[in-house]
């Protein structure tokens, strides 16, 4: 069992976590001797940095958490001496055994901007397939029988938008892979681009070949350096090796790619906002129609697809639609890719079939709620998205069952909640986010959300009054019905799925200044339990504004004027005297 | 296609918004983003309408459908619209009207008056102040003035003397009588000759309705004439108030008593309606032991003794009870007739309903107060009292009236010396008799009515003033008077009486640093006697303002009422809908103007991001000098980094000031003090080049404020502003003549006859600028007949096409393909690259060679370009070429000729500044000085000594006349000056080498009184060659031969040199 190569996970999560030592380490170490290769993201964000060890008879041991002295370890131990470190290795828990990986099929296995490796795994051979094989409307015919939708939230069917941009008689046409991923805690796109790069390639290239485009741009936000580094380099590897440039393949078909960075606007994920974007003007939506398909980048048939959507493209030509439609739902096809984060245990990247409950998800996959809390909710779609609560976690994920319960699909950001999480606060968080991020252009949207958010920011901070929440479901239908694009349509999502399945958390906070999760500050009220108390004083010394003092007694006493509810006492307290309600 | 709006069935063509179509069947749909020369926007959410089917939609971005069922009103749409409103209303930082003017009772437009006075415009202030108030003399010497209480000057320093500058121009002596409306036939009765009567009359009267005063008492004026003393407000005053009044054809009855004269139901019969201002005139009683007493008065009564010339023998020590405006003049005036005067008040001092510097007045006059001190008993002693039995008060919990309470303190019984007492704790109408015909009465013996409109509950019967709710102050009885008169107004035509209210927006909570950076400036004081004068005798001490000190006073105003009060569409639609301001309260977006440009005055906190000046900009100037900044909440539009505009690419050509609906950008008019006020506009033309465009011009009784474009059109900054420079500067108002080397100021016979002497001389020559209107040129080659003057035109430059294919410059719009040479300037270059921007969305292929402004299609100069505009010109039937003269150089005439080498068919097209050279041509006057080195020169509307070899030329003349509108080198080297109207002033027509013969009206009149056709003839008859009056026909003799290049001079020259002087660049 001779070691073969090693592999370390370089994309940004690894990298955050500090694997370049660790790839350093084992560069210094193994020398040439053994191939030692940057690859992508797993996907066990929970385990970084994550090392993975083969050998000759394909056997592959996973490092979790590897640091440089670790490093060492396995340098010196596993590769050079042929025993594996079994007491690191990451353990099975369960995290793929219900993964359906198409869209991360290479991720975290190849180097991610080699062709040569891309290819092994049966990279550009759908691209060869459709140019060669097939003709345009049957490559679009195929995509639409696959049953193929948008990953970027809408679930438009892909094919449906590819045959209305090849209808269109416009000699020019573009193919835009939106790779603007603005969505907290979401990382999808990022993960793909970096991992994987040559996959979204080729299925621009595809879309390009079905629709009749000649030009793609790769729309990529400028907070992503590493995804533009490796998105550049694999272009110029395709092009060098004839999957991109002029007649491809030896076919009568070219087309080119360009990265074009955004400068970080929540809202240019939005396509209209986009194509301003790219244009070289302020990222502000439009009214559709006319839709992008008909009329887009300066005017001509743009088909723009999410890096997720554009990443099924090429498995479906090389496996067939009807392998593809195998996985999920009636209506919703193939896997979804879902940023697990939040309160869950195995944090990271997950691709799921369709119909899979949200339950499953949080439990199989993510490995449940830690510290024994209890499961409350999970925050799905991003900051627009909405809160889907416990009691119907039995939701199966496809675009229609979560639409029904007020959160929308979304392009995968999933957060889970536990009972110490305040609704409240947390549909003021997103909403906040969202007030910030909106373009500005619609009155809905700039001065209703924020509107909105004051009247959360003042129940949070104990000031809510009665009516709050009438005034508040309201102006939310307003601004949903009201607003330009998407981002102010979905904007009060957060505050009317939460106020829908939550009401008694916001009645709590209005009527009775009480934070049911014990979050929101301004409502919390810290006390000293005097029987627990031993007034060893350690309280008082630790307070910063001098709030508690000696009581009529042998115990200390807070006083409430004073206290800024910073929680200190309740730390440093040995005896686990100070209550807090 | 077909479909209906509202129920009326429209046509339509396909693709056609729900907006465009409603506009063009006359229903209008509110919006305010939509900007009819651009593509929708979609932002405001204003222009919400209901599609049946559809639910509600934007109309502004819907395209119409075949047989669509639209509703621009449903409670649907109504609900959107009016939530988009009040969200914008909600983030808006601005007052529509300043709070001085919604703090007066009557809403007298204060700013406007004092902003007018500011400006020196007292006619105008007056004629302003008598819109909302009859008897401002008199309220000028007597108001309280909330005004004051609310001007946001108090907040730096003090506020502005409102109350004075009213009376300061009330006592100018303009003999001003408001206009009377068209007679409507109705009469209407007015009973009471008080302020709340004598108001109603006047609007009433105002409105063309005939009105009949009754009064009860022998003069008008009521508690103003009898409850007044005459050392605040002297019976000349009010006499002459009333004068107004009865000039404007009120008639008075007086001497007539309601219910023991005449009673109501007569009058009802008598009149179309009937107002009663009856006042409230019963002392209110203490009713404490004593009070019966000969030595104790009754505020009102004494007052009225005193005023009608009675002298009540008062003993030396009086108390006065009370603490109102009443109790302090009785004080006062006990005190003129020698008393010494205790005021007792059983509140404290910030309790006292009385006006707080008349307090301080009385005190200044010896008048003492006692506050917290109530009379229980008045101690007789015969004739007189021994004193005032009182007791000690604390002021307890808040009553009905948010003042604190008094409550006696027990066992706190004290004596007040005094031998008289005043009992002034107020009056109360007596309005029984009014109960026994039948009208309601409310709490404390008033006469109910509705508080809006003042109807009673007999329909045909207002009322108004003290009678329905108490004892109130003079301003507030005439602002019900005023009420009542509208209401009465409405009633009398049918209508519903209630007056439909405009939408005000106010800027709450107002901190100093809200005001920005002020200079503190004190109050201006009027010449006011010693209080130890003045107690000596009942004349009045405190002497009207003069014109110096009201104008200073003026000036201290802070100009806090909106300039667009009057044309914003945010508050239009806000009043349409019932929009309320604080319905979503929240954040507002608190901003400081910045004033930072010359002529534009940008107000952030008031744009509600409809990104129309963003898009004129780009879409429509070409020029993009702006955009949105920052997100959420705190978008914002801005130059790049903030930098003041005319830093910017910005060219300052105000497009994005016509298009803001708010008042958020806005021009600053020719005034010195803003002031918005309801101007006139006239169109005209701007002829400072030969484009000729059409312009407005804001005027305000003859005063110039701004030029804006005609609707739908852009100016350049020399259209726009430039004759603002123009009128704006050191201009010769009357003709100078030199004397001892210097010029002086004297009459027109002087000057007229001094120059007809040199010119009888002979060896004449007239040399007149090319933008001289054709009437006057006419005169002027009369003239030079005449005298045998040789003639001339401007000055030519050195270099000069030759000029065959010089063609009109109505050429480019027939062209199908223009090629524009450049440089180009901010001003001439970027009117044309707006008409190209044009011409390209006709489908005209246009291209720039040298880059313009415009962002058209540039090909560089290099063979490959050439061969590229070869080909295009190859295929154009129509080919035109446009370039500017004035900024043209060796290069771009290198690149012309060769373009026309190429292309012989090729018309080449320039904009100039002589904008009559056809015209001037045709009448004999050659571009160049004039032949033959004159002796005696007449320079017209030019400056040749503004160039070296002008200078050297004059160098040899030996009598120099200048007909100029300023003082400008060659004025300053002539021996005679004579005033000179600019075309604005003086009209007239122009024939210009590029376009159409083109007449255009005056439109202010110009600093002399007269327009520069009647300079001429005046000359023209001092030589002895009368002038027929039956005016001049036009005639165009144009020369086909060729024209030389002109140089720019005259006005053109100067605005440029104005608007750089400014900070606006030229390139």
């Amino acid at each position: 069992m001779k070691v073969t190569e090693v592999q370390v996970g370089l994309a940004s999560c690894g990298i955050a976590a500090g694997a370049e030592a660790v790839f350093n380490q084992f560069r210094k170490i193994l020398g040439s001797k053994v191939v030692v290769k940057p690859v992508g993201c797993l996907g066990m964000c929970y385990n970084e940095p994550l090392v993975a060890v083969i050998t000759d008879s394909g056997e592959r041991f996973l490092y979790k958490r590897v640091d440089a002295a670790l490093a060492k370890r396995i340098a010196e131990e596993h590769v050079k001496g042929g025993t594996p470190l079994e007491d690191f290795l990451a353990p099975d828990d369960g995290f793929f055994k219900r993964q359906v990986r198409i869209v991360l099929e290479n991720c975290g296995q190849i180097a991610p901007t080699s062709v040569e490796e891309y290819r092994e795994r049966g990279g550009y051979e759908a691209l060869r397939r459709a140019i060669q094989e097939m003709t345009p409307q049957e490559v679009i015919v195929e995509i639409q029988q696959s049953g193929l939708r948008g990953r970027g939230g809408a679930g438009f069917p892909t094919g449906t938008k590819w045959s209305f941009a090849a209808q269109e008689p416009d000699p020019v046409k573009f193919i835009v892979c939106n790779a603007d991923e603005g969505d907290p805690g979401a990382f999808m796109d990022r993960s793909v681009l970096e991992g994987d790069p040559h996959r979204v390639l080729e299925g621009m290239t595809i879309a390009g070949y079905a629709i009749g485009a000649r030009f793609g741009i790769v729309y990529v936000r400028a907070e992503y350096p590493l995804a533009v580094r490796r998105v550049k380099e694999a272009i110029a590897a395709a092009r060098k090796a004839g999957f991109l440039g002029k007649r491809i393949l030896g076919t009568p078909f070219s087309f080119e790619i360009m990265v074009k960075e955004g400068a970080g606007a929540f809202v240019c994920g939005e396509e209209t906002a986009l194509i301003a974007s790219i244009e070289g003007r302020r990222g502000m939506p439009r009214r559709r129609p006319p839709y992008p398909a008909q009329s887009g980048l300066w005017g001509h048939p743009t088909v723009i697809n999410n890096v997720e959507t554009l990443a099924n493209v090429p498995w479906i030509i090389r496996n067939g639609a009807e392998a593809f439609a195998r996985y999920g739902t009636e209506k919703s096809k193939g896997t979804k890719v879902f940023a697990l984060a939040g309160k869950v245990r195995h944090s990271g990247l997950v691709e799921i079939p369709m119909g899979m409950t949200l339950e499953e998800l949080v439990f199989d996959v993510g490995g449940g709620i830690p510290d024994d809390k209890e499961f409350k909710a999970v925050q799905i779609g991003g900051p627009s998205g909405g809160c889907v609560p416990a009691s119907i976690a039995h939701t199966p994920v496809d675009y229609e069952s979560i639409t029904q319960t007020g959160a929308i699909m979304g392009s995968g950001g999933l957060i889970v909640m536990d009972e110490a999480t305040c609704m409240v606060e947390v549909a003021r968080f997103f909403l906040d986010f969202i007030q910030k991020e909106s373009c500005g252009k619609c009155t809905f949207c700039r001065i209703g959300t924020k509107r909105m958010l004051e009247i959360l920011t003042r129940i949070v901070k104990g000031e809510g009054k009665p009516g709050d929440l009438d005034k508040l479901i309201d102006l939310g239908y307003k601004v949903k019905t009201n607003s330009l694009c998407g981002l102010g349509q979905t904007a009060p999502n957060p505050v009317l799925t939460t106020t829908r399945y939550f009401q008694d958390e916001y009645e709590a906070h209005i009527r009775e200044k009480r934070c049911p999760a014990g979050v929101c500050r301004a409502l919390l009220r810290y006390s000293i339990d005097p029987e627990a108390c031993r007034n060893c004083k350690l309280c008082a010394k630790a307070c910063p504004v001098g709030a508690i003092s000696q009581g009529d007694g042998p115990f200390q006493v807070i006083q409430q004027e004073a206290c800024i509810r910073c929680g200190r006492c309740r730390e440093v307290c040995p005896f686990g005297a100070v209550r807090v309600e | 296609m077909k479909l209906t709006i509202d129920g009326k069935e429209v046509e339509a063509k396909p693709g056609e918004t729900i907006l465009n179509v409603a506009r063009r069947a006359g229903i209008e749909i509110p919006a305010l983003c939509a900007e009819p020369r651009l593509a929708p926007f979609d932002s405001c959410g204003v222009c919400a309408v209901e599609v049946e089917g559809k639910g509600v939609v934007k109309a502004c971005s819907t395209p119409v459908a075949e047989g669509m069922v639209v509703l621009t009103r449903s409670e649907r749409a109504e609900e959107v619209r009016r939530t988009a409103l009040e969200l914008l209303l909600s983030a808006h930082w601005g007052d529509c009207i300043a709070p001085c003017q919604l703090a007066c009772p009557a809403h007298t437009d204060c700013q406007g008056y004092v902003g007018l006075t500011a400006n020196g415009l007292y006619l105008e202030a007056l004629k302003l102040l008598y819109e909302k108030l009859p008897l401002p003399a008199t309220l000028g010497r007597i108001c309280p003035a909330p005004c004051e209480e609310a001007c946001r000057r108090g907040i730096v320093d003090s506020p502005v003397q409102i109350r004075r500058i009213k009376r300061f121009l009330a006592d100018l002596g303009l003999d001003y009588v408001p206009p009377v409306g068209r007679e409507t036939g109705f009469r209407v009765a007015v009973v009471g000759g008080g302020p709340a009567g004598l108001s109603c009359a006047y609007f009433l009267r105002r409105l063309g309705h005939e009105v009949v005063v009754f009064e009860a008492q022998e003069k008008l004026g009521g508690m103003l004439r009898y409850g007044i003393p005459a050392f605040r407000l002297p019976d000349e005053v009010l006499d002459r108030e009333v004068a107004v009044l009865a000039r404007m054809g009120i008639e008075f009855r007086t001497g007539v008593q309601l219910g023991r004269d005449i009673a109501v139901s007569e009058l009802e019969r008598d009149f179309h309606a009937v107002f009663l201002g009856l006042g409230a005139w019963k002392s209110r009683r203490l009713r404490i032991p004593g009070e019966e007493h000969q030595a104790v008065w009754m505020g009102i009564e004494f007052l009225r003794e005193v005023k009608t010339g009675g002298t009540p023998a008062l003993p030396s020590r009086v108390v006065v009870i009370g603490g109102g405006n009443t109790a302090v003049d009785a004080a006062r005036t006990a005190r003129r007739l020698g008393a010494e005067v205790t005021v007792l008040y059983r509140r404290g001092r910030e309790e006292m309903p009385a006006d707080p510097q008349e307090v301080k007045e009385a005190e200044e006059e010896g008048v003492r107060f006692e506050f917290l001190t109530q009379p229980v008993a008045f101690l007789p002693a015969g004739k007189w009292l021994q004193g005032v039995q009182c007791v000690r008060m604390e002021l307890g919990e808040p009553d009905s009236s948010g003042r604190r309470r008094p409550v006696p303190i027990p066992d706190s019984e004290f004596l007040v010396p005094a031998q008289g007492a005043i009992v002034a704790v107020g009056q109360v109408p007596d309005a029984s008799f009014l109960a026994e015909e039948g009208f309601e009465l409310g709490r404390g013996g008033v006469l109910s009515a509705d508080q809006e409109t003042g109807q009673t509950t007999r329909p045909k019967v207002f009322a108004g003033g003290d009678l329905v709710t108490g004892p109130g102050i003079a301003v507030e009885a005439i602002a019900a008077g005023r009420r009542s008169a509208l209401a009465i107004d409405r009633f009398l035509r049918g209508l519903d009486p209630k007056v439909p209210e405009p939408y005000v927006h106010e800027k709450k909570d107002v901190q100093r640093e809200d005001l920005g950076e002020v200079e503190p400036f004190p109050p201006v004081q009027p010449k006011i006697r010693a209080p130890q004068k003045r107690v000596l005798d009942f004349s009045p001490y405190e002497s009207t303002f003069t014109r110096k000190q009201a104008r200073t006073e003026a000036s201290r105003c802070l100009e806090c009422g909106c300039q667009a009060a009057f044309s914003c569409l945010l508050r239009d639609f806000a009043s349409s809908a019932k929009a309320q301001q604080d319905r979503y309260e929240g954040e507002v977006r608190k901003s400081l103007p910045d004033r930072r440009h010359p002529f534009i005055v940008r107000d952030p906190g008031k744009c509600i991001l409809c990104g129309r000046c963003v898009r004129v900009c780009s879409d429509l100037c070409g020029i993009h000098a702006i955009d949105f900044v920052k997100r959420g909440f705190h978008t914002e539009v801005q130059a790049p980094f903030n930098s003041a505009w005319q830093h910017s690419d910005c060219v300052s050509c105000g497009a994005c000031v016509d298009a803001c609906p708010t008042g958020a950008l806005e021009d600053r008019r020719a005034l010195a003090k803003q002031t918005p006020v309801l101007s006139t506009r006239q169109e005209s033309t701007c002829t400072l080049c030969d484009l000729l465009c059409p312009i407005q011009v804001e005027s305000l009784a003859g005063h110039f404020l701004r030029v804006v474009a005609k609707e739908g059109e852009i100016l350049c900054a020399k259209g726009r502003y430039g004759w603002q420079v123009l009128i704006g500067q050191d201009r010769v108002t009357r003709p100078l003549v030199r004397r001892n080397g210097r010029l002086r100021a004297t009459d027109w016979e002087e000057a007229l006859k001094l120059v007809a002497s040199r010119l009888e001389n002979g060896n004449v020559g007239l040399w007149l600028d090319g933008s001289v209107p054709q009437e006057e040129a006419q005169l002027w080659a009369r003239l030079a007949q005449a005298t045998g003057a040789t003639k001339g035109m401007g000055l030519a430059i050195d270099r000069s096409l030759s000029t065959e294919q010089l063609a009109p410059i109505s050429a480019l719009d027939e062209a199908d393909l223009v090629i524009a040479v450049g440089p180009r300037s901010r001003y001439e270059g970027f009117i044309l690259g707006v008409r190209l921007r044009r011409a390209k969305e006709r489908g005209v292929r246009v291209f720039s060679v040298f880059r313009g402004l415009d962002k058209v299609e540039e090909v560089p100069w290099t063979a490959r370009g050439r061969k590229k505009l070869e080909g295009f010109l190859k295929e154009a039937t129509r080919p035109a070429l446009v370039f500017e003269e004035a900024w043209a150089t060796d290069r771009t005439f290198t690149v012309i000729e060769e373009l026309a080498r190429l292309q012989p068919r090729l018309s080449i097209v320039t904009p100039r500044s002589n904008v009559n050279l056809r015209g001037l041509l045709g009448l004999g006057f050659p571009p160049g000085p004039p032949d033959g080195c004159p002796s005696n020169l007449l320079v017209v509307g030019h400056d040749p000594a503004a160039d070296p070899r002008g200078a050297e030329l004059l160098g040899k003349v030996k009598f120099l006349v200048a007909v100029t509108p300023c003082l400008n080198k060659t004025a300053r080297l002539a021996q005679v000056v004579l005033p000179m109207a600019l075309p604005l002033e003086s009209g007239g027509t122009v024939i210009p080498a590029g376009s159409e013969a083109k007449t255009f009206a005056p439109t202010v009149p110009s600093p002399f009184g007269v327009g520069n056709v009647q300079v001429v003839r005046w000359l023209l008859e001092a030589l002895g060659e009368g002038v027929q009056t039956s005016g001049t026909t036009v005639e165009a003799n144009f020369a086909a031969q060729g024209i030389p290049c002109l140089k720019r001079s005259g006005l053109s020259n100067l605005v440029e040199r104005g608007l750089r002087r400014k900070g606006i660049r030229a390139r």
